[in-house]
């Protein structure tokens, strides 16, 4: 594991913060996922990730931003999402940069997992099931097809 | 032949007439034509040999296999998203195939700035229908446009603005929605379908996983390129080395090389940086499936330079890490996907006589993203200059008010926050937001020019050969002059082959 276990609930607050989902839905496979694809980049890189988290997690940080001497994970969800955001328009450039990365990260470790695409009205992958879905060779999402009509290959 | 790190005889000393580091549109069009010469050519790629049968519509299995840096590439600081593919076949493997010539207007400008003659409109033609030829390249037909295709050129008519259908590289394309994944049905005719397809016929040999780290020019017909596959060196001997690992990739190898005579490597990178809007409708929209960019609307001024709109399938994945909204709205929303459509605006680059964007090794302190590194690692830095910040609000607020006009409800333009947008009135108010880097999302997947071709100040002459070191070639997006306000795939085949026309690589 990338991130140590003791970051889990950390990790898990930001990704409920920012992408508005109960901790216990993003569940361990956020967890599983967002250490996979963090150990799969360039050792500069992970170093960088590391200490964001740990930075945007820390006490001194949520001080600097809202005045508050807790972590982020003791904050109520009103202030997280206004720490969240404050990061995002921040007048540091670092800050801002820090807030797109975690609202990267948080958003492909959730939703590059294709179980939640059904969530999102998906209604799966084409292959193997073409009429069912919405390409050319359904006559339901695609009438005028000569390729659904069977006109075509 | 194609060699894998399970079919590699472990050979580590080859001989061959011409080594070409990268398979994208550049690597494969050179080895296409010169292996149909007879010359014994090798092709170097990084990325994996990949076909259908690996193409399973799975972003998590396919995302860190085909893209550079798991799709995550940017800027320093994170602004600019990079989108680079990093497989057999190149960013063509997993691109979006809309197939436009280069502008005629464009083709002028490089002469007269940069002393192209060579390639103006009445030379490159012949390439562009050649390539056109061997690619497929057709217009969508009007009953496979998607609807959130369709808006577009409906929206543009209510608004009065220029829009036409996109011709594409496609074969029975059925539109699965499934490009930037990699075609799972051999529709898209990318590389590995074609020019590869081509000089493996014609007796190549591509490694594959394999990575090129350094080039020795020991003599004009004597070059040795240094590689890795497998944690192991293999060395390639050649007469000519061709760099074509693309507009971040070939400036890098060069410049860890010490190719960097005349201090243009790696400078005058052009991005057409891109941002967007998501447009919620009462009707469905299923933006994850159908042929992506079948349609543009445009505007460029008199100068040549403006900005295009289209809209790419979109992978489940983009639009969950760029959905820019948060908190508890955001999974509510993203529910609203079906019927929801996305719109590109997308930048000719450099309106402002220049671009101010670089990549380069770089070690020490980096004031844009906080690194400090005793270790040199690649860096990305690029500006939007004024005017080409105008023409991005321009084409968003286009973009929201043909959202408008075709029925959306609501539109979040990719602004960090996002208002909320309920009404066409709202669009101008864009241009109010702050252009900052992060506090707008933007993208790109067309990186150009980091090794400039100029008969002035440049990296390469017209026949693609660096200036300084007789014997090694660029031949990839990195040598085109300014950006080519059209994606840029044909451009850069064409410009690829008409380079090889007019030197033959000294051969
Ligand atoms: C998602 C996406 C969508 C796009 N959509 C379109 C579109 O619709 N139309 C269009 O015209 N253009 C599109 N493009 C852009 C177009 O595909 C590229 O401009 C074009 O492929 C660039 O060609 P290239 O030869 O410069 O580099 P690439 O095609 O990027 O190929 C470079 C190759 O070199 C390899 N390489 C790099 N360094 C090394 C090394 N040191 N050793 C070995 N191998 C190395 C890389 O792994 C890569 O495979 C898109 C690109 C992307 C990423
Ligand atoms: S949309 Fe067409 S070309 Fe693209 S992946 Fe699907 S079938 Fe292939």
């Amino acid at each position: 594991m990338i991130f140590p276990e003791k970051q889990n609930e950390l990790l898990l607050c930001i990704g409920e913060t920012i992408l508005g989902i109960p901790a216990e839905n993003l569940g361990d496979d956020f967890i599983q996922e967002i250490n996979r694809y963090v150990g799969l980049l360039d050792d500069y890189l992970i170093k960088d990730l590391k200490n964001l988290v740990t930075m945007f997690g820390s006490r001194a940080m949520v001080f600097m931003r809202l005045f508050k001497f807790k972590k982020f994970v003791g904050l109520s969800p009103t202030d997280r999402l206004r720490y969240v955001k404050s990061w995002g328009t921040s007048r540091i450039p670092l800050l801002r940069t820090g807030y797109t990365a975690l609202r990267s990260l948080c958003g492909w470790a959730y939703y590059s997992n294709d179980d939640h695409g059904e969530e999102l009205g998906h209604l799966g992958k084409t292959i193997g099931r073409e009429k069912e879905t919405p390409t050319l060779l359904s006559p339901q999402f695609y009438p005028n097809s000569p390729l659904a009509r069977g006109d075509m290959k | 032949m194609i060699i894998t790190p399970e079919t590699w005889d472990k050979n580590k000393e080859i001989t061959t007439d011409i080594a070409i580091i990268g398979s994208g549109c550049g690597g494969a069009m050179t080895a296409a034509r010169l292996s149909e010469q007879g010359y014994s050519v090798i092709i170097i790629e990084e990325g994996e040999y990949v076909s259908k049968d690996d193409f399973d519509q799975n972003a998590r299995n396919l995302v860190p296999r085909l893209y550079r840096q798991n799709a995550s590439l940017g800027t320093d600081d994170q602004s600019i998203r990079i989108l680079q593919g990093k497989a057999f076949g190149g960013s063509t493997t997993v691109n979006w195939m809309t197939s436009l010539r280069t502008p005629d207007w464009v083709l002028e400008e490089w002469a007269e700035r940069f002393g192209l003659n060579e390639y103006l409109p009445e030379h490159l033609g012949k390439h562009f229908e050649m390539i056109e030829k061997r690619l497929n390249v057709h217009q969508v037909p009007d009953y496979a446009i998607s609807p959130y295709n369709r808006i577009i050129l409906d929206g543009a008519k209510m608004l009065d603005l220029h829009q036409k259908v996109l011709p594409n590289n496609s074969k029975d394309c059925i539109g699965c929605g499934s490009c930037g994944l990699g075609c799972p049905y051999d529709a898209k005719q990318d590389m590995r379908l074609t020019y590869l397809k081509d000089a493996l016929e014609n007796g190549a040999t591509a490694y594959t996983s394999t990575h090129a780290y350094q080039i020795s020019p020991e003599s004009r017909d004597r070059h040795i390129v240094k590689a890795t596959m497998q944690n192991q060196t293999i060395r390639f001997q050649a007469k000519r080395v061709v760099v074509s690992g693309s507009a971040i990739m070939s400036p890098l190898l060069l410049q860890s090389s010490g190719l960097t005579k005349g201090g243009q490597v790696g400078k005058n990178l052009s991005l057409h940086p891109v941002t967007a809007a998501i447009g919620q409708y009462d009707s469905e929209m299923h933006p994850t499936y159908g042929i992506p960019q079948s349609a543009t609307a445009e505007y460029f001024d008199d100068t040549g330079y403006g900005y295009w709109l289209e809209a790419p399938d979109l992978e489940l994945f983009l639009a969950g890490v760029n959905f820019p909204i948060i908190g508890p709205q955001r999974h509510e929303e993203l529910k609203k996907l079906s019927k929801s459509a996305v719109i590109i605006v997308l930048v000719r680059d450099g309106a402002d006589g220049k671009t101010d964007g670089e990549v380069r090794w770089r070690r020490g302190y980096n004031k844009q993203n906080g690194r400090i590194t005793l270790k040199k690692v690649p860096s990305i830095r690029y500006r939007v200059s004024p005017t080409d910040r105008k023409h991005l609000m321009m084409g968003l607020e286009t973009a929201i008010k043909i959202m408008f006009s075709t029925g959306a409800k609501r539109v979040f333009p990719f602004l960090n926050p996002s208002p909320e947008l309920t009404d066409i009135s709202q669009a101008p108010e864009v241009h109010k937001h702050p252009f900052q880097p992060n506090r707008i999302s933007l993208f790109s997947a067309h990186p150009q020019g980091t090794c400039r071709m100029s008969k002035g100040k440049g990296v390469v002459d017209e026949t693609g050969q660096m200036k300084h070191y007789p014997g090694v070639y660029v031949l990839d997006g990195s040598i085109l002059p300014t950006a080519v306000g059209v994606n840029p795939m044909i451009s850069i085949l064409a410009s690829v082959s008409r380079a090889i026309e007019l030197g033959n690589l000294n051969l």
